[in-house]
């Protein structure tokens, strides 16, 4: 009779798992279609993204590594015991324009990562400021269903400079440092290949500087991003945070 | 007369990391006064389990000192800025002790202190204070978490004070007041309708008839194996609850009750059945095996099983490690 008769399933109640939200703002611009590796120069040139490009066969371009490193990512949540539960992705991309790729969802109802193309401009600030938008959605729908969440995670990784609207660029720019100084969330700015402008990415990140991805090392920092969503996860309360109050209150009754 | 049952356990993120359990509890009976007190250290704090351990040892003494002065001055926020200044001056005391910053000793805190038909509560960083009126289990304070579920206010932040809740009252029909851990939450309160689960109020009541000690043992067990399984944090419990002056011993029950007690109301020989169980407490109030107690009261032990069971469902028999039967309920008060 090795049973605990004391407390029943059904006289306790059942939460649901705090949420880690995570958007992977991505560059889909034309020079994510640079290839590495082995490839043969077919003659040919083209200008596209700012800047004059040569046309190859063979290699491994940046766009296809980029999208086998989410499609890692999700796999690696997807079989961690912890993260599955509390881990919600969506991707926004942006090449001449910003577009949700995946919105926010269960992971499990996200089965199939989209294709991600090449081509157009670099419009970083439309591509942030949409991410920032679908984040603030994803909170408010958290706290209409008393869900609770970790702070979000806004992950920006691009290869070349921005060259969208200035005026979007700069409100981007403000508003995820207001946030970050905030502690309402954490970015991780990460630059590709050797085309990319460090120092435009700096701008979103007051705490901590871009980190430049090795080659196209997409898998490692894909692992690296789930393992770190499996450990916030697991974290309990243990910061300071400024709090909105009335000052001091006196006496209250039941 | 009130019955304190209290309860912490090391979380599953703690056990893989080697971190000893940060919530602690602790309960006083000083001048008349009954304070129960609950502290949950803060998770980055290498040390916080230490300052948990002593802000709750230091506000039971505190409050069973200064009860009646602070329940009768009508300045708030005075009594706040007093308890925050005791508090962190023994923090001090012990940092200098242990050679370590304030911070690392970091820890919420949540109190209550009852004396002569009146309580006060205190309540600093999350956690969930309850209580019961009239058979009704009821929130006296709500978690402080702020906007991220892994933030709170500790009783070193500087916004300790302003966001600290400070209650006080005439008992009137409270007769039973809980503190739980955020970690306790995860299955005692639900978040979305910002209520507690029913199967508090069923712990508060089983502590009006259970034999403490088994109560006690029976809520680490289901900590341990229920508990620890639906979050990573550690969790803690406290409660005390106010005698029945009407129940005196399963002894004192009548026989109507007894039939209500096992649902025999229908039934045919329950008088038998009835004098079987009797017999099996009276038996087991020391552990028994099945074996023994099938052998006492004259019957086959698969039959013998059926009254376990139902003694079991009626919580009024546990089972301890070596698979002996006790008996849980206060026999004769």
């Amino acid at each position: 009779m090795d049973r605990n008769m004391l407390v029943r399933m059904q006289d306790l109640v059942e939460n649901p798992t705090p949420r880690v939200p995570i958007c992977l703002c991505l560059d889909t611009s034309g020079s994510m279609g640079a290839v590495e590796g082995e490839c043969v120069p077919t003659g040919e040139k083209f200008f596209s993204d700012g800047q004059e490009w040569e046309l190859v066969t063979g290699g491994t371009s940046r766009i296809d590594e980029l999208k086998k490193g989410v499609e890692l990512f999700y796999d690696a949540i997807r079989n961690d015991e912890i993260a599955v539960y509390s881990a919600e992705i969506c991707i926004v991309s942006f090449g001449s324009d910003a577009r949700t790729i995946l919105d926010f969802a269960n992971i499990e109802r996200q089965t199939e990562i989209p294709d991600l193309w090449a081509q157009g401009d670099t419009a970083m600030g439309e591509g942030v400021n949409l991410a920032l938008d679908l984040l603030e959605r994803r909170k408010k729908e958290y706290k209409d269903k008393g869900v609770d969440y970790y702070q979000p995670w806004l992950v920006i990784m691009t290869d070349g400079t921005p060259n969208g609207n200035d005026y979007e660029y700069n409100r981007a720019v403000q508003r995820t440092v207001e946030m970050v100084n905030n502690k309402k969330l954490t970015v991780f700015p990460i630059a590709i290949g050797d085309e990319s402008d460090l120092s435009s990415l700096n701008k979103f990140s007051p705490n901590r500087p871009a980190l430049k991805l090795q080659g196209l090392k997409f898998g490692e920092f894909f692992s690296w991003l789930s393992k770190s969503v499996s450990k916030t996860s697991q974290s309990t309360p243990g910061e300071v945070i400024k709090l909105d109050v009335d000052g001091i209150k006196g006496w209250a009754e039941l | 007369m009130w019955n304190i049952v209290q309860c912490a356990v090391q979380g599953k993120g703690h056990i893989k990391t080697d971190i000893p359990c940060q919530d602690k509890t602790f309960s006083l009976r000083s001048n008349d006064v009954e304070i129960i007190a609950l502290a949950d250290g803060a998770g980055s704090a290498s040390l916080s389990h230490f300052g948990a351990e002593l802000v709750t040892k230091k506000i039971c003494e505190f409050l069973s000192q200064k009860f009646e002065l602070f329940f009768y001055n009508s300045d708030g926020a005075t009594v706040k800025r007093e308890i925050i200044d005791y508090l962190i001056s023994e923090l001090e005391n012990l940092s200098r002790i242990l050679n370590c910053t304030l911070k690392e000793l970091n820890s919420t805190l949540l109190a209550v202190a009852i004396h002569d038909g009146k309580y006060i509560i205190i309540h600093v960083g999350d956690g969930v204070i309850g209580y019961t009126r009239n058979d009704e289990l009821k929130i006296a304070t709500y978690p402080n978490n702020g906007e991220f579920v892994n933030t709170t206010v500790f009783l070193t932040s500087k916004e300790a004070i302003q966001t600290m809740s400070l209650m006080k009252g005439e008992l009137n029909d409270i007769d039973g007041f809980a503190l739980m851990s955020d970690g306790t939450e995860t299955k005692f309160y639900d978040k979305k309708e910002r209520c507690l689960a029913p199967a508090l109020k069923k712990l508060m009541n089983l502590s009006r008839v259970m034999k403490i000690d088994c109560l006690q043992k029976e809520i680490e067990k289901f900590f341990n194996l229920v508990l620890r399984e639906s979050t990573s944090d550690d969790c803690s419990l406290i409660f005390a609850a106010q005698e029945d002056p009407l129940f005196r011993g399963y002894n004192y029950l009548s026989t109507n009750q007894k039939k209500d007690l096992f649902q025999l109301r229908n039934r045919l020989h329950c008088k038998r059945q009835i004098k079987r169980y009797d017999e099996i407490l009276k038996f087991a109030q020391e552990p028994k095996s099945i074996y023994q107690i099938s052998k006492k009261i004259k019957l086959k032990q698969k039959y013998c099983r059926k009254y376990i069971e139902k003694l079991f469902e009626r919580n009024l028999i546990i089972q301890d490690e070596k698979g002996h039967f006790c008996t849980a309920i206060v026999m004769e008060k």
